[in-house]
């Protein structure tokens, strides 16, 4: 057992500043599936160590390969963000994500963090706008595996058990395998139960929606993706876990994706920020959520857009007819400090910002944020100034 | 924590009769544990050493490792650790079968820590009973302090931030001197020094001719073929010429020989000794825990340096044991599936996996011991048609012999670098191995690796940037001003990470009383070029390297910059 709890891990944590030295207990939000996350704890131990770029390129940046091909030809692609373990999306997070195996529990650790966020940040409470409504779903329990019965057959594990059994009965030549000659006992058929459970439908609906045009590639994408994970803990706590998360990226034009495509695709065009209104628009009407649910609307963005405002000003408006709030993280690039950006300039004309009850804007500079900064950040996105 | 059923046991027995009669080598009992999984995730920080101190941050890694365990799950195989008896940690549920393999698998590591060279100094002690009698000093003196305990949590933090540092080859080199002595027999310190140091000044301040210094070798040579060992050197250094020529050397060498003994190994043991604010009465209790960090770290620093020959020979043992144990019988599918997911190359082949990749390392080199290839007749043949052929048909004895020997001699970086260019080449071709690197393809946007290089050269090189290798960063009492600790890294091509320089400098500081400098080489490097670095792995970028002095007084951290060189472009 851990000699301290993790409530006096904190606790202890919180000395650290009185005696003069700097907090150590960070978290870092993983992804563990579609739509579920999982907040960490971790500590890094500073040692003087070996860091790991140098322009010499002469140390440590390659690595090894096993298999045939000609010199020069590439052998995988891997996408330009995700997969490295760097960021907020650790690697630990790409393996068997979405799977389903062990998949309990997660969204009370998500839960957990946002419980925690909201009292660290005094983040408000929400107001719920419909009633809630139960449901009857079946909940597929990938841990649960029967042997001879049940309602999904285990197709991997049903033939691993034939091959053992006719392994064991002498009845498979491994030089020659003769699959016709298996005999398939009802012990070797693994099914996989469904259980039926009563849950409460969600009742709040956030849209998170993200730039991924070539100016937001690595530190401010990195900022959007965390906050947004936070942003999702917050909203589950507020609505006792019952949020519908919903993901739309864009460049001139938008996209719902998975959200495992949310946090990993990544486009290379300009911007047309509007376009990404209209489809959340386009949700709402057609899927008539306004009925009966909350709606969240998350927008990251470098503020660079080829619309002067005449395509989003219109659109903006009908999201905060119905929106409980909207939260724009503005990211610093090279590319736009220190002047006005296209976006901030459009909100100035639709005098968006004066409406502080239901729209919220968050300008960051430049840089690689802490996790600080980016609990900042969403704290000026979430309580009313 | 519990032992494994009797039955259990005797699974094990019957693999310890059958790896010794293969061949390995181990002594005495063994410890067999079953931990449960959460058991593991708890162990796992400690590095599965079950008494070591109790650490904050070793908790946060637990609470971190249970969080990830729920999303997770997963069962580890066994973990074996170096202490006498050698524990060994299961899980409960493994089928009969499956502990066969693993406990072949975990008599491959205890052969290794038993026999390997660079354990030396950690055959004597039993690991744990120390870690435990340490546990119990840190927590008495948490008693002690009271409220104040949590300032004992900052001295092994402070301390633990230069824990990579401990002088470990320091340490195996005395313990060198005392076996070699007994050994070799020839070289004692006095003329280890007199021909080492004291004639090579004279020679280089030329007030002797590289004459003499041959002369002095024949005569030392004449005396002590003449006088035996001891007294030889005796007669050659009562020599009244040497006396008169040289009255300053015996001065020099007992002054030279004191220093060389009272010389700290690393930093922990400087602050330990000589630190005035650690040697004051109110603080002495730091000079225990600073005294246990390092003492822990150093019985950790021969794992790291072996952790892929480590891997590769238990993986070797494991397959030959089990494949030829008849208790395989009807487990052929079981073994082959749990052993393809152990031993086998990272998925899409790019990454080093040390179960697989040393094995094979080692399974080359005992291929070449049973031609003969270890030899100077086939190193000197350059014809290839002739090294292909080339076959002294010496037998599977020697290949055994020869992977037993590097398995005694070697660790990960001199099995890396034991072969030959050529033969090393061969290694690489018969496994179709190759260097992969990587690069960003604008068009995708995505990054692509690709086969950078199939040179046994480069391949090595690779392997060799990969391994352990933690900076050198020296005391430099010529650089010391007002009593400071200065240090100085020996810049090898790698700079520190330099965002952990001042909260290490800060708990230094701390720890001495005084200012601390560290003096380091960094680079600045524009945005634009390394993104040309990223398309292009091979484009060279100009940057500008400095020499700079953090300094670190009164908790205010400083930056100086000493000289810059602009290069590349």
């Amino acid at each position: 057992m851990p000699s301290e709890s993790f409530d006096e891990l904190l606790k202890r944590d919180a000395l650290r500043e009185k005696d003069g030295f700097e907090k150590r207990i960070k978290i870092r939000r993983i992804l563990a599936g579609p739509g579920k996350i999982i907040a960490i704890p971790y500590v890094v131990e500073e040692k003087l160590i070996h860091g790991d770029f140098e322009p010499t390129g002469e140390h440590g940046q390659d690595e090894a390969g096993r298999g045939e091909g000609e010199v020069g030809s590439v052998v995988a692609e891997i996408p330009i963000w995700g997969d490295e373990g760097e960021g907020d999306i650790d690697s630990e997070s790409d393996s068997n994500a979405g799977d389903g195996e062990g998949s309990h529990g997660i969204e009370t650790e998500a839960y957990q963090l946002g419980k925690e966020l909201s009292e660290k940040l005094k983040l408000p409470n929400l107001k719920d706008k419909v009633k809630k409504v139960p449901t009857d779903e079946y909940i597929y329990d990938l841990t649960d595996r029967h042997k001879g019965s049940g309602q999904l057959l285990d197709k991997k594990e049903t033939l691993k058990s034939i091959i053992k059994s006719n392994k064991i009965l002498d009845r498979l030549d491994e030089n020659n395998p003769d699959m016709t000659n298996l005999v398939v006992g009802p012990q070797d058929k693994v099914y996989r139960v469904l259980s039926r459970e009563r849950i409460w439908k969600s009742q709040a609906v956030v849209f998170f929606l993200r730039d991924y045009s070539g100016s937001m590639i690595g530190y401010p994408t990195r900022a959007i993706i965390s906050q947004h994970l936070m942003l999702y803990s917050w909203l589950l706590f507020q609505y006792e876990k019952l949020v519908i998360p919903r993901f739309i990226v864009h460049d001139t034009v938008a996209k719902e994706v998975s959200v495992d495509n949310y946090f990993k695709v990544a486009s290379g065009g300009g911007t047309l920020i509007p376009s990404a209104y209209k489809l959340i628009n386009q949700i709402v009407e057609e899927e008539n959520l306004t009925r009966d649910y909350n709606i969240y609307v998350f927008q990251g963005t470098d503020g660079d857009d080829s619309d002067e405002g005449e395509l989003a000003v219109p659109e903006i408006e009908i999201i905060l007819s119905y929106v409980n709030l909207m939260g724009v993280s503005l990211l610093g690039t090279p590319y736009n400090e220190g002047r006005e950006t296209e976006f901030e300039k459009y909100i100035k004309i639709g005098r968006f910002i004066e409406r502080n009850n239901i729209f919220r804007m968050h300008k960051m500079s430049y840089r690689n944020p802490s996790d600080k900064e980016n609990e900042e950040a969403i704290k000026a996105l979430v309580t009313s100034g | 924590m519990e032992l494994i059923s009797q039955k259990t046991k005797e699974i094990m027995e019957e693999c310890k009769k059958r790896a010794l009669s293969a061949g390995l080598s181990f002594k005495g009992e063994s410890l067999e544990y079953i931990v449960t999984n959460q058991g593991f995730l708890e162990l796992s920080p400690k590095v599965m050493i079950p008494t070591l101190y109790d650490f904050w941050a070793d908790d946060v890694e637990i609470v971190r490792n249970k969080w990830l365990y729920n999303v997770y799950p997963h069962n580890p195989y066994e973990t074996v650790i170096n202490t006498r008896p050698p524990m060994s940690f299961y899980n409960d549920n493994n089928p009969d079968w499956l502990n066969v393999m693993i406990f072949y698998h975990v008599l491959g590591h205890i052969d290794f820590f038993q026999n390997n060279v660079f354990f030396r100094n950690t055959w004597n002690d039993d690991f744990c009973g120390q870690a435990l009698a340490d546990k119990r000093l840190i927590n008495r003196i948490r008693e002690e302090m009271g409220d104040k305990k949590r300032w004992v949590d900052y001295v092994i933090e402070f301390a633990r931030g230069i824990d990579n540092l401990v002088g470990y080859y320091g340490e195996l080199g005395e313990d060198d001197k005392s076996v070699s002595g007994n050994v070799l027999g020839t070289l004692s310190e006095r003329i280890r020094f007199y021909f080492g140091e004291f004639l090579k000044n004279h020679y280089e301040s030329k007030t002797v001719p590289i004459k003499f210094y041959y002369d002095e070798i024949s005569r030392l040579n004449l005396s002590q073929e003449q006088f035996g060992q001891k007294v030889g050197e005796e007669v050659f250094f009562d020599d009244p010429f040497l006396k008169s020529k040289f009255p300053e050397f015996k001065n020099a060498f007992e002054k030279k020989d004191k220093k060389n003994k009272l010389k700290p190994k690393d930093i922990l043991q400087y602050l330990v000794e000589n630190s005035d604010f650690i040697n004051k009465d109110e603080n002495k209790w730091m000079k225990d825990i600073l005294g246990i960090v390092r003492r822990t770290s150093l019985y950790f620093q021969p794992q790291i340096r072996t952790k892929n020959s480590h891997e590769g020979w238990a993986s070797l043992w494991h397959e030959r044991l089990f494949v030829a144990d008849p208790r395989i019988k009807s487990h052929e599918v079981g073994f082959a599936l749990t052993n393809s997911k152990v031993v086998v190359d990272p998925p899409g082949g790019i990454g080093l996996n040390p179960y697989i990749g040393f094995k094979r390392l080692y399974e080359f080199i005992e291929g070449m011991a049973m031609k003969g290839k270890l030899s100077a007749e086939y190193q000197l043949l350059e014809d290839a048609e002739a090294r292909k052929n080339f076959d002294k048909k010496l037998g599977e004895d020697a290949g055994k012999n020869t992977l037993l020997e590097i398995r005694k001699n070697l660790n990960d970086s001199m099995l890396v670098n034991f072969l030959s260019d050529d033969d090393f080449q061969d290694f690489v071709d018969k496994h179709n191995l190759f260097v992969a690197g990587r690069r960003l393809n604008p068009d995708k946007l995505v990054i692509e690796i690709y086969i950078k290089s199939r040179s046994g050269r480069e391949y090595r090189k690779m392997l060799n940037d990969s391994l352990y290798h933690p900076p050198s960063i020296l005391i430099n009492e010529d650089k010391s001003r007002e009593g400071e600790l200065y240090l100085d890294h020996v810049f090898e091509g790698r700079t520190l990470v330099t965002e952990y320089i001042p909260a290490v400098l800060m708990g230094l500081s701390y720890l001495a009383g005084n200012t601390i400098s560290l003096e380091t080489t960094e680079f600045d490097i524009e945005r634009e070029e390394r993104e040309n670095l990223l398309f292009d792995p091979e484009y060279t970028p100009y940057y500008k390297r400095f020499r700079v002095r953090y300094t670190c007084k009164d908790k205010v951290i400083e930056k100086t910059m000493l000289s810059a060189d602009e290069i590349g472009g």
